[in-house]
């Protein structure tokens, strides 16, 4: 029986999380994972699972919720609201040594977007650390990384689900992780204490976090809104559309998804949850796949 | 002692501008925080999709009152894209089609395609023409306000309220052609096509650019620029019976054309509009602005490269009969001075254009 992958990873903010819940049942069930593309979260969760660290930085991030996350956000003096990164990069550098590409197990393909020559631009060698900063610069949360030639954003807007990236190798099944699908969200049962508990910590820290932002009320309350909040709205559901209509040709072997819906761009307080609700997505594509064997 | 008071007065003096201008900047990043929403009650719009959505395009209509035309003239449906200023070429493209003895009997249009498509539904394309034209010689600023500042994007109402002067509104329904406009309700993350009441209600929302226009409130929903999730309106556009289909989209990767101006005129419009971002420019500290603008510009850069694709993709999915290209090199989103210019660069593709499709009839 084939059991090797060639593992797709989307973007999608904190939804990105979920694949580490994939990875994890997909390792669980017996699979070989021999190569890996990623955009954004993807290239992160996918750059690191390649460096052997996806165990310390699931830890990391579950502990995240109880520190202040304000420390790690260095913000960029002038431009305002944009983060710099280097303080949560150089944090998660004291765990998780950089590595070049060329020498990690796996192949591995990482995506972003050149804005000024407007193509898409693939790191497949080089610092890990460089292309997942490249492919994670959201254009209303990360500043963009500057090159040679040009300046570098968030792949995902220009090519959110790399299929054509990842490197195959013969009988390898090729899977995706989508955390934009178009359908329900489906969770995991968490005590309700529990989640009553986390939000309401979780509150408090955004409040905080919108003071500092100076963001204003949600719309629905109001008549007006953010400036910021729309231009990230906008970004947002056009990288979401274009995956969407881009995504249109062959299915792969193993299509796993995640609900657009499942939480925020910026939710990474809800790691532990997020975690869970790929696992139990890639449970049921798995369930799915094996059935069509049969 | 005179020094040390001169040194102090100095020193109190630098504080006091350090405090202006943090008091100023405060102000400003207030201001850029909120936005004012325009409201619209009564929308005439369909969502698509939805479980029951079907694409205009599919709907033949043979038996409706509207097309019944001359059976000398080539009947068209017109697909006119968003793209900024680079809309004003829709108006050469449809003079030229008109030349040429075609009959625009349905138009769809996004952002400035759906104005640029109001106007000549309304039979005023003309009378639009020429006051663009004159915008040449007025501060652009007046209604085009550069400045971010929540000031700023609400003026562009301005722009429609003096359009109703001299080209009053009226309901879609009671239009001579077909015309539907298409927006994006960006908190259902949906379409909604206007195919009926006030003409100048749907240009509004269609035209809701999130850098330059407010954006426009419908109970929960916010709609904004259609070009967000469909620039290239094709599949709601309503067809009808041995109709040629044409699109237009204007934010081409083709090469630029350059059509023949004096250059002399245009040494002097560049001069002008220079001025104008000069005075822009001033109006902050060098630092301020330097990074501001180079924000604006990253988003920018960033929605029109999803645009294109999203273009590029959508008229692959519906090939037209004719495609007019106009490059997205042929002017910034805001370059409404270059007015004639554009008109120009729309007429010199539409004739290109219909020119390789008549050698193919033959």
């Amino acid at each position: 029986m084939k059991k090797n992958i060639a593992l797709v990873l989307s973007g999608g903010g904190a939804r990105g999380i979920a694949h580490i819940g994939v990875i994890e049942e997909l390792e669980k069930q017996g699979f070989n994972i021999k190569s890996i593309s990623g955009t954004s979260m993807g290239a992160l969760v996918g750059g690191i699972y390649a460096t052997g660290k996806m165990q310390e930085y699931k830890n990391w991030m579950y502990k995240l919720n109880k520190l202040e996350v304000f420390n790690l956000i260095d913000f960029n003096v002038g431009i305002q609201g944009l983060i710099k990164g280097d303080k949560v990069f150089n944090k998660m550098k004291e765990f998780i040594p950089d590595k070049n590409i060329e020498d990690l197990e796996i192949p591995y393909a990482a995506v972003a977007a050149d804005i000024i020559n407007n193509k898409e631009v693939v790191f497949t060698e080089g610092s890990v650390y460089n292309a997942i900063r490249a492919s994670v610069a959201i254009p209303t949360v990360f500043t963009p990384v500057k090159t040679d030639e040009g300046l570098l954003v968030d792949g995902g807007v220009v090519n959110n689900i790399p299929v054509n990236r990842v490197k195959r190798t013969p009988d390898d099944i090729l899977v995706v992780v989508n955390v934009n699908a178009h359908i329900p969200v489906y969770k995991p049962i968490i005590s309700e204490k529990e989640r009553a508990r986390k939000e309401s910590i979780y509150q408090k820290k955004v409040s905080e976090f919108k003071t500092h932002l100076q963001k204003i009320n949600p719309l629905n309350n109001n008549k007006k809104i953010g400036y910021f909040d729309l231009i990230n709205k906008t970004i947002n559901l056009m990288i979401y559309h274009n995956a969407y209509l881009s995504f249109k040709q062959q299915p792969p072997d193993i299509m796993i998804e995640v609900s657009h819906n499942s939480c925020g761009t910026m939710d990474f307080y809800k790691a532990e949850e997020m975690v869970e609700i790929g696992r139990y997505a890639a449970i049921k594509s798995l369930k799915e796949y094996n059935k069509k064997l049969v | 002692m005179k020094y040390n008071i001169l040194l102090i007065s100095t020193l109190l003096l630098l504080l006091g501008m350090k405090v202006l201008q943090a008091q100023e900047v405060q102000q400003y990043q207030e201001k850029i925080n909120t936005i004012e929403i325009a409201e619209n009650t009564n929308p005439n719009y369909y969502i698509y999709p939805n479980s029951s959505s079907k694409d205009t395009s599919l709907l033949l209509n043979s038996s409706n009152e509207n097309t019944k035309t001359n059976n000398t003239k080539k009947k068209v449906a017109l697909v006119l894209s968003g793209g900024g200023a680079r809309g004003i070429a829709h108006i050469g493209v449809i003079e030229e089609l008109e030349k040429q003895g075609y009959e625009i009997v349905s138009i769809s249009g996004t952002s400035m395609g759906s104005l640029v498509g109001a106007v000549y539904a309304l039979g005023k394309m003309e009378e639009f023409k020429n006051w663009i034209y004159t915008m040449d010689k007025l501060d652009t600023y007046k209604y085009i306000d550069f400045s971010f500042s929540s000031q700023g994007l609400v003026k562009g109402n301005k722009v429609l309220k003096k359009m109703k002067e001299f080209i009053p509104d009226r309901n879609i329904e009671d239009l001579k052609i077909n015309y539907s406009a298409t927006a994006t309700d960006i908190t259902n993350k949906k379409e909604v096509v206007f195919t009926k009441g006030s003409v100048y209600k749907a240009v509004r929302a269609s035209i809701a650019i999130p850098t330059i226009f407010t954006p426009v409130k419908v109970g929960d929903s916010l709609l904004v620029d259609g070009g967000v999730m469909n620039p290239v309106p094709i599949n709601h556009v309503k067809r009808t019976k041995d109709d040629i289909l044409i699109v237009v989209h204007v934010n081409a990767n083709v090469p630029v054309y350059t059509p023949p101006i004096s250059s002399e005129e245009r040494k002097k419009r560049q001069l002008k509009y220079q001025k104008n971002i000069d005075t822009f420019q001033n109006e902050f500290n060098s630092k301020t602005k330097k990074e501001k603008l180079g924000y604006f510009k990253l988003i920018n850069n960033t929605i029109g490269l999803l645009t294109y694709q999203i273009s590029k993709m959508t008229i692959e999915k519906y090939p037209p009969d004719i495609l007019i290209n106009v490059s997205r090199e042929s002017c910034d989103i805001f370059d409404f001075y270059k007015a004639e210019e554009l008109v120009e660069i729309g007429r010199h593709a539409a004739i290109n254009s219909l020119k390789e499709y008549n050698n193919k009839l033959d």
